[in-house]
């Protein structure tokens, strides 16, 4: 179900209502409502999912519990070996079961001499590697016993199945979103007016950025091939602006849905594209999945190779970005991705000091500069195969770099250009709040209405309605 | 508690330039999707809207057919708007005969409409049904608005049909040129509306616009037209294979409706101008499903296809063909 689509609109406002007046008794009432609406949301990706994903919560839920319970090491030891191996066992089966099927072949290749094509073909269950890393890291706090094990099942459930952030994040840890579900939610009228503006703003970004982009992006990574240097630019550029859209878009409107039901999402996105270096955007690019990769992986294994000092660090930070890249599925682009990024990211570890001077202007062209290595690297991120984005980056160092881009759709284009312009200006003005349309700084309330209504009207005259997925259900 | 009705009751007034929007969408129903009309089309009139044809169809079907208890129908995508139902009547002895086909018609369509008969016992003794390589190559729901199914036809949701429409209103071209127009009667001269000529009772078009340009003057009509046309050599061009198992088992379920009804029909492959002939091997399991007597293949180089008069542009031929084939197929 998209939350751009009209059977989530009547699906919210059944819910909403339902949520506020008539289970607001208890929080118990409202965990009801809130894990059938989850679970019936979630149904629309197919019943074997939604079987999946209750196994996956149950088994969860047990194994937490029993090794907060155990006191004997090696049990706990045994219980949490399988927790993890639960887990990433369902993102290998359903994720990269391309990868398992080339081992199985090299094996049997290697032990019978014989020729192997054995492949297996599974659809991906939305939401997997989103949910499937939340229960990780709750399984992992508890062994750590930086967390008690939740005893309500309907908590849990809840918080591995929360409708608004199953399918595409954010990723919200156990310590903050638990506590939230224990407690009666009361709604707030502030609270919830802003969760309506931060939603109209996602969907700003979703439907008239993201969506208008889309056919132009296809069109130009589809025909790389014949595309002058300036297009590819424009493609690569277009296509940075529409991940940026889609899945920050995605997570406004999770984030304003939470607002509306009482609860506090984590921020995922915090103006990425004006960070100043590429150790500034990882912190405010899907904030909670490198919020998880640094908690869950880099600071255990800095640990762990802390005598090789800054070469620790290094194999860290690669190590972790390399996850981070395959994180989203098997292509070799996005192992590129994330192993670009880690590289990317060395500089910073070796120059443990601030040495330049941060200006105005420095920042300016430290910001482009970022900008632009970013888009090189959402290239890859965007090619299906490894010599597609090797020849994409190749011609875009060609001669046709001073013609004029191919314009597939003037007034498409006309429409991006102007919506992307009032998203940085916004986002700029706004870049000290949560989000790019508070509009706090407003005491003028009708000059804040109207601000609200052309928003709206934007959104209903210029946005697209093809109903496209967001880009981050794949992952 | 009241923080929450105060709230629901605020949003409620914000929406209020939607609901006026949505309101002048019922009201003036562009579409015609939300009325039931006595007829979709301005006979002999400029027509601001496209209409669904297939909605049309189905709607004047639903409306008439207690009056006229239909029995005979045309299958097919607008290639078979100018089959004339006078002619057919004269050929088949009825009255009852109308066309029931779509724009940009599918096979899955054409399948639907006659399990739709079949399932409310509505008798089929005759039918035409026309086949080309686009009907084949769609074997599911057609999207968009103009070639959208009428959700009766198969039970699918009507309000996600409906929903489309409204999406479709809130386009801003359509949106500020509809408003223009029903406010001030202005349209805009560079768009292309149509005139077309309308028989409601037996859903029949006749493309009055473009008749009015060729008897104006038919050298300068096909002068600006010819360049749409394909330029042929003297080989003759096959087209690839089209059906596959989706498309066998529509083709088998047509033909066991068919069968069961003990319809008198006709399968038509139609006379295309790019000249392409249908694939061997498509024709055989066709033959195959329909048998042969019942197959009739007026696609490749042909005396039909080989004349551009023959056509009004490269996709639809002229009523005088449709009677030429219909005199053919049942001699």
């Amino acid at each position: 179900m998209l939350f751009n689509s009209l059977s989530f609109v009547l699906f919210f406002i059944a819910f909403f209502i339902l949520y506020w007046k008539l289970f607001n008794k208890t929080a118990k009432t409202q965990n009801i409502l809130l894990l059938f609406a989850s679970y019936f949301f979630y149904l629309e990706s197919g019943y074997i999912f939604l079987i999946l994903l209750i196994i996956s919560s149950t088994l969860n839920y047990f194994i937490a519990i029993s090794i907060e319970k155990t006191n004997k090491k090696h049990l706990k030891n045994g219980l949490f070996a399988i927790g993890l191996l639960q887990g990433i066992g369902l993102l290998l089966i359903f994720k990269y079961n391309n990868v398992l099927s080339n081992i199985f072949n090299l094996c049997y290749e290697g032990i019978s001499g014989n020729e192997s094509n054995f492949t297996l073909k599974l659809l991906v269950p939305l939401g997997i590697s989103f949910y499937t890393f939340r229960t990780l890291g709750y399984i992992i706090d508890v062994y750590q016993e930086k967390r008690n094990a939740c005893k309500d099942w309907l908590i849990f459930f809840n918080y591995v199945s929360f409708f608004p952030s199953i399918l595409a994040g954010p990723i919200d840890n156990s310590n903050s979103f638990i506590p939230q579900l224990e407690k009666k939610r009361v709604f707030n009228y502030t609270i919830a007016v802003e969760g309506c503006q931060q939603f109209l703003w996602g969907l700003f970004k979703k439907i008239v950025i993201a969506d208008n982009c889309t056919p132009i992006t296809s069109q130009i990574f589809q025909n790389y091939a014949n595309e002058s240097s300036s297009t590819l630019i424009l493609g690569a550029f277009l296509f940075t602006i529409e991940l940026y859209a889609d899945f920050s878009g995605y997570s406004d409107m999770a984030i304003g849905i939470g607002k509306n039901m009482g609860l506090k999402i984590t921020k995922n996105f915090n103006y990425p594209y004006f960070a100043t270096s590429i150790s500034d955007f990882w912190r405010r690019w899907h904030i909670s999945l490198t919020g998880w990769l640094t908690e869950y992986v880099y600071t255990p294994l800095t640990f762990i190779l802390r005598k090789q000092k800054k070469m620790g660090l290094i194999i860290a930070i690669l190590i972790n970005f390399i996850l981070s890249g395959i994180w989203h599925g098997s292509k070799k682009t996005y192992l590129i991705f994330g192993l670009l990024h880690g590289i990317y990211f060395i500089p910073s570890i070796i120059k443990s000091k601030k040495t330049s001077v941060s200006s105005k202007i420095v920042d300016f062209f430290n910001r482009l500069l970022t900008f632009f290595i970013v888009m090189l690297t959402f290239t890859f991120f965007k090619c299906d195969t490894l010599n597609q984005s090797i020849t994409y980056i190749k011609n875009i160092l060609s001669p046709t770099i001073i013609h004029l881009p191919q314009i597939y759709d003037s007034e498409k284009f006309c429409i991006i250009s102007i919506s992307i312009l009032i998203m940085f200006l916004l986002e700029w003005i706004h870049r000290q709040d949560d989000f790019g349309f508070t509009l706090n700084y407003m005491k003028n309330r009708t000059l804040k209405k109207g601000m609200i209504y052309l928003l709206a009207f934007i959104v209903l005259f210029f946005g697209s309605y093809d109903s496209n997925q967001f880009i981050y259900f794949q992952f | 508690m009241n923080s929450i009705s105060f709230y629901l009751k605020k949003i409620l007034i914000f929406l209020i330039p939607l609901y006026i929007i949505v309101l002048s969408y019922i009201v003036f129903d562009p579409f015609k999707v939300i009325y039931s009309y006595d007829t979709y089309y301005e006979n002999n009139q400029f027509e601001f809207t496209v209409i669904n044809r297939d909605m049309a169809s189905f709607e004047t079907f639903k409306k008439l057919n207690p009056i006229v208890k239909y029995n005979s129908f045309i299958l097919g995508n607008s290639t078979s708007f100018y089959y004339r139902t006078n002619t057919w009547n004269k050929i088949i002895h009825s009255n009852q005969s109308m066309h029931i086909n779509a724009s940009n018609e599918s096979l899955y369509g054409e399948y639907i409409k006659l399990k739709y008969f079949d399932e409310n016992n509505i008798p089929i003794t005759n039918a035409i049904i026309i086949l080309d390589k686009s009907i084949l190559n769609q074997v599911d729901p057609n999207k968009g608005i103009l070639f959208m199914k009428h959700p009766e036809w198969n039970n699918t949701s009507k309000l996600a049909f409906h929903f489309e429409y409204l999406k479709a209103y809130f386009d801003r071209h359509f949106f500020l040129d509809f408003l223009k127009y029903k406010i001030f009667h202005y349209y805009n001269n560079t768009k292309q509306y149509h005139i077309w000529g309308y028989k409601t009772i037996n859903n029949e078009l006749d493309d009055v616009f473009t008749e009015q340009l060729i008897k104006k003057d038919s050298l300068n009509y096909y002068n600006n037209v010819k360049s749409l046309f394909i330029k042929k050599d003297n080989n003759e061009y096959v087209s690839t294979p089209i059906i596959g198992k989706a498309q066998e088992l529509l083709l088998l379920k047509m033909a066991n409706i068919l069968n069961k009804k003990q319809t008198n029909f006709k399968i038509i492959i139609t006379p295309h101008s790019d000249q392409i002939k249908i694939s061997k091997s498509d024709l055989t399991k066709i033959e195959k499903i329909f048998k042969k007597k019942n197959v009739y293949d007026f696609s490749g180089k042909n005396w039909i296809t080989t004349n551009i008069q023959n056509y009004y542009e490269p996709n639809h031929y002229k009523p005088y063909v449709a009677d030429s084939i219909l005199k053919i197929i049942y001699q």
